[in-house]
């Protein structure tokens, strides 16, 4: 059983996103990292980049202090945002906090969103991201779990001849995947968690994570590989 | 496998999750079902992701709780409150007398909060009162003084002769108000120390139907 991956440890070049690294040197507010992410495709001028209407009236409403309008923020996105937050911090009884935290900053700067830039779900998931990062920080995450530094390794052999790596994964069921899932790094539990449980493009991923487009595909594809040796570990291999 | 195939191929694998997730744009998806129609490692690939895909959107859920939203309007008001350079607001001032309260007192505080708290909102949520919550922090514009003073919001259907005769059971006077939300600040003719008289006061206005809200003020 499994299918075999060749992987090449081709590229040893560092990759450090932008916001953890500025978050870490405290020059990035929550909300710059859409604004200094040089890789995502510009908007063109009158896009909204797929805010629906209701939202974008909402938000506007949250920038003249309209609290009902707010409210009807908050239930749509806590849940979601408490959600994501939930599944990198691992710790449910901090989670109300940072959720306000991020909804905190969404009713400050409402009127500083720009439909142009970036949906109103990314805007709102990358202050999460980066709250998320600062709690870990707070919580005394270890150092190496939380630096985005990682190799840019290439996964399709090149001529090179670096050597391969080899990956076996077979068919794993729902619940051992779910429990692998656990002991994914947050970087890499973050990038499966917005492609899957928020159904996000790459493209707004990058503007999440503050990661260029190629990060984030290379990142998917370092979660896959640390799952399947967690998986591999857990079944006794 | 040709260089061109092989360099497809790198492309469409490093896409899989974004194919299996539907968040590829018409060009992409054309490209990778080219692919992927002749490539079984790519298949093969594809259906490990949608295995990855179901078990994400099958992990652990968070919803907020009433006290997360109440501790939410309350970190609204002190953001609002600092932003216009006002006193804390009433949910914090509760808050930060539990703070400083000796430790034996506290949960003999706790219970009386929560009563305040329980009375705040029947009168709070009433039809039509929502709004007055944002109210508590309003900026008190007027010279201070050492009579004891009052929040107080009528009713909408309150008339003028009404309004005076509700004043005039308090012995009240008005010093401010309506602010932008209905607010008015009414002084009342004893000191703000008069704990007793003030609480006899506020009674005396919540058993007004035609007051919707009286608290004092901070
Ligand atoms: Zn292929």
């Amino acid at each position: 059983m499994g299918v075999v991956i060749a992987i090449t440890r081709a590229d040893t070049r560092m990759v450090v996103c932008p916001p953890l690294r500025m978050v870490r040197e405290g020059i990035l507010e929550d909300l710059k990292p859409h604004a200094v992410e040089p890789f995502a495709e510009p908007a063109s001028a009158n896009e909204t980049r797929g805010t629906p209407d209701d939202e974008l009236a909402l938000i506007r409403a949250t920038a003249k202090g309209d609290r009902a309008a707010f409210k009807t923020l908050y239930d749509r996105y806590a849940p979601r945002l408490g959600r994501y937050l939930l599944r990198l911090l691992k710790r449910r009884e901090v989670v109300g906090e940072v959720v306000n935290d991020v909804m905190l900053v969404a009713w400050q700067s409402a009127a500083r969103y720009e439909p142009r830039a970036s949906r109103l779900s990314s805007w709102l998931f990358g202050i999460a991201h980066n709250k998320a990062l600062k709690a870990m920080e707070r919580m005394g995450a270890r150092k190496e779990d939380l630096l985005d530094e990682e190799a840019t390794e290439d996964f399709a052999s090149r001529d090179d001849g670096a050597t391969p790596e080899q990956t076996a994964i077979g068919h794993q069921t729902g619940a051992a995947l779910l429990s692998a899932l656990e002991g994914l790094s947050p970087n890499h539990r973050a990038v499966i968690e917005l492609a899957f449980a928020e159904d996000c493009s790459y493209q707004e991923i990058a503007e999440i994570t503050g990661c260029p487009l190629n990060t984030v595909k290379t990142r998917m594809f370092h979660a896959r590989k640390q799952l399947a040796r967690l998986l591999a570990e857990r079944s006794g291999r | 496998m040709t260089a061109e195939r092989s360099r497809q191929h790198e492309l469409v694998f490093r896409s899989l999750p974004f194919y299996a997730n539907g968040t590829l744009n018409p060009q992409e998806t054309g490209q990778l079902e080219a692919h992927l129609a002749g490539c079984l490692s790519c298949q093969a690939e594809l259906v490990r992701w949608r295995d990855l895909a179901a078990a994400a959107r099958s992990g652990p859920e968070w919803s907020p709780s009433p006290a997360d939203w109440a501790a939410m309007e309350s970190r609204i008001d002190r953001a609002d409150g600092r932003a216009r350079d006002t006193p804390i607001g009433f949910r914090e001032t509760i808050r930060s007398w539990f703070a400083i309260a000796p430790a034996p007192m506290r949960w003999a505080f706790a219970a009386q909060a929560a009563l305040v708290v329980v009375l705040a909102g029947a009168l709070l949520f009433r039809p039509g009162g929502a709004r007055i919550y944002e109210t508590l922090s309003t900026p008190e514009k007027v010279a201070p003084s050492d009579r004891a003073r009052l929040h107080v919001v009528f009713a909408e259907d309150a008339t003028e002769r009404e309004i005076r005769a509700a004043l005039q059971d308090l012995k009240a006077v008005i010093v401010y108000g309506p602010s932008p939300t209905g607010v008015y600040t009414v002084e009342l003719p004893f000191a703000a120390s008069a704990r007793e008289q003030l609480d006899q006061a506020i009674a005396r206005a919540k058993a007004n139907v035609k007051i919707r809200f009286a608290a004092p003020p901070g």
